[in-house]
């Protein structure tokens, strides 16, 4: 759709828009801030009474002693996992739409990586023993067991978080020079440190380039290992349903699915609470969409096959998580197929669905609740039975409670995080100024685009 | 006189583009004494002045060596000094060693190749140094650096000549 490539602005004129949501604090923002703070709030003074009375608090018991914070661990790692991974293979690509995207959907890995490392400290029950999970010398000479697919799992998370806010903050570092030169008092003297002295000379660019290369290129590798690393927490156990070679790759595509139904959550919200419809146009929403309905049906292969493969074995062990799936836990079930099949196959097969915002914002929230349920089916039905005890597990306050927390403690930090950083990166989006332009080829206008190589 | 820099400051690439040939051509200007300062990148060849090797990848590969026998050390190794026998598995399992490894080879190899690019960068760098606050705002700067006067007078005639929209003098540091 050629009609919708970006209308010319001027630098300033960028620059003006990009800071607006820094330079001005309308009530709006201290009202949102103000209700996912009272919610993680909230959850944060359940998570003390969690800990006053032990982790029974959740209503885990035998058989099931993974319940709602492994769940939201899954949850969020998953939706973590899409952010960066977007802006990497866009970039990757030479996708010149990914340059309105880039900075929000890396600002939501950060932040949803951040909320999934604190479920692990909640669930191991004495947090603040936390950690004895860290490698270092002490007076028993003891050292965590690295046999352990959960400490793999601390591991990549640490990793991962680390190497996604390299990657955010080097490309944040140009635009903190441009807040430098338009903020006073405090604020000024932040982005001068944060800036890092930086010029914008053609040393740092041809260096930024190069990094970013380096970067893109690393860290597809480093969230594909996350998420392998999540599925293998359940594949490399003995639990029957759990103990599956699919689960790698299929927790890989659920976290795909999930992460890019929260770009579109996040593109919708960032667009219409700063007033970014210039920037971030339908198009975006459209090839986001076209991703987002690859994946899905990619996921439901995966989906159906973990339960195919499982049923048809005929192994009366590996039977028993689809039967309680399809008993006690068949409304779980329901919410999967109604939200994360019918819903989206329905709505992103259509064009126009995928050009209109607040449908695809619809897309996303369905999406996610049917990976959340996704999650819960993982998680609960196949240790429902084992060797001695039959179980069940419904959620209570305090698994709720905690599980509102989450998303409370993402939106407090998006929100915070959206007062500091430009939301849309001004570089890469003026950049598109001087490498993206209109040729006129025969009887029509043609969008011409200047490509280079992603590693100098 | 004492060295100085011309900052010249341009609305238009091609502006800019002409003002750095005529300061290498007619201005006689070495590499090392121009400088393109601009608020977004151009396309490589666009807007050139730096030609300095860049060693990322090198820095990048070593330390991913680094990281694999950190790994190695930390999965292999403290498992040696804390002897937990499992379920007839070794005691230094090579799947969980290779995972280790792995993930603290992207962890070296990605943080050294950051901080080896603010290193080359030269940045942090909190000196007060050549700028002007309406390169941020969309004008490419093309800095000069002068050591008597005459080469200045000579710099900012070439700069307007090629359609500067200001060009003044800064006497800060140039790099």
């Amino acid at each position: 759709m050629y009609d919708e490539l970006p209308v010319p602005l001027t630098a300033a004129q960028v620059n003006t828009d990009l800071t607006r949501n820094i330079t001005q604090t309308g009530w709006l923002w201290w009202a949102i801030l103000g209700l996912f703070g009272s919610v993680f709030g909230w959850g944060a003074l359940v998570f003390a009474y969690q800990i006053y009375n032990g982790m029974g608090a959740y209503g885990n018991n035998r058989p099931i002693y993974w319940a709602l914070p492994i769940i939201n661990f899954v949850f969020w790692a998953g939706v973590a996992l899409s952010g960066t991974m977007i802006s990497a293979i866009l970039r990757l690509l030479h996708a010149g739409w990914r340059r309105s995207l880039t900075r929000m959907t890396e600002t939501l890995t950060v932040c949803a990586l951040a909320v999934a490392g604190v479920f692990p400290l909640l669930h191991i029950g004495r947090n603040w023993t936390f950690f004895w999970m860290l490698a270092y010398p002490n007076e028993r000479q003891l050292w965590p067991n690295y046999k352990s697919p959960l400490l793999w799992d601390a591991t990549a998370i640490s990793v991962y978080l680390t190497t996604s806010v390299i990657f955010w903050y080097s490309g944040l570092i140009p635009d903190f020079a441009i807040l430098r030169e338009r903020t006073q008092g405090w604020r000024r003297t932040l982005y001068t440190v944060l800036c890092l002295g930086w010029r914008g000379t053609d040393r740092e660019w041809r260096r930024l380039k190069v990094l970013f290369g380096i970067l893109t290129v690393m860290i597809i590798p480093v969230f594909v290992s996350l998420h392998t690393i999540v599925g293998w927490d359940f594949g490399m156990s003995i639990v029957p349903g759990w103990h599956s070679n699919i689960f790698a790759p299929y927790f890989v595509c659920g976290a795909l699915y999930s992460g890019c139904g929260a770009v579109l959550i996040i593109m919708y919200c960032v667009r219409r609470s700063f007033h970014l419809e210039q920037y971030i146009l339908p198009k975006h929403f459209d090839n986001i969409g076209k991703v987002l309905f690859s994946i899905s049906l990619l996921w439901f292969y995966f989906f159906a096959g973990d339960a195919w493969s499982d049923w048809f074995s005929r192994d009366p062990s590996h039977i028993n998580w689809l039967y309680f799936m399809f008993h006690g836990y068949k409304w779980v079930l329901a919410l999967i197929l109604v939200f994360g099949i019918l819903v989206p196959f329905s709505m992103l097969a259509f064009g126009k669905v995928r050009r209109t915002p607040w449908l695809m914002l619809l897309v996303g929230i369905s999406v996610n609740i049917a990976m959340f349920s996704e999650r819960v089916t993982v998680v609960i039905p196949a240790p429902s039975r084992n060797i001695l005890t039959w179980g069940n597990y419904t959620p209570n306050w305090v698994g709720i409670s905690v599980t509102a927390g989450a998303i409370g403690l993402f939106g407090f930090l998006y929100t915070l995080l959206s007062k500091f950083i430009p939301i849309v990166s001004i570089w890469e989006f003026r950049e598109g100024d001087h490498a993206e332009g209109l040729e006129r080829v025969g009887g029509g206008e043609m969008p011409v685009v200047i490509r280079e190589e992603a590693i100098g | 006189m004492a060295e100085t820099t011309v900052l010249g400051l341009f609305e238009e690439i091609e502006q800019a583009a002409s003002a750095l040939n005529r300061l290498r051509g007619e201005g006689g200007k070495a590499t090392e004494d121009l400088m393109v300062m601009s608020s977004v990148p151009f396309p490589e060849g666009v807007l050139e002045s730096d030609k300095s090797p860049i060693r990322l990848t090198t820095v990048t590969a070593v330390f991913a060596f680094v990281g694999i026998a950190f790994g190695i050390l930390l999965a292999g190794g403290t498992a040696q000094l804390y002897l937990i026998p499992g379920g007839g598995k070794p005691i230094s399992p090579a799947p969980s060693i290779g995972i280790i490894a792995y993930e603290m080879m992207m962890l070296f190899a990605l943080t050294a190749a950051f901080i080896a690019a603010l290193y080359e960068m030269r940045l942090p760098s909190w000196r007060s140094k050549v700028y002007d606050t309406r390169i941020s705002e969309g004008l490419i700067g093309i800095a000069a650096h002068c050591a008597d006067e005459e080469q200045a007078e000579k710099a900012e005639q070439l700069c307007r000549d090629a359609g500067a929209a200001d060009v003044r003098r800064d006497a800060r540091a140039f790099e």
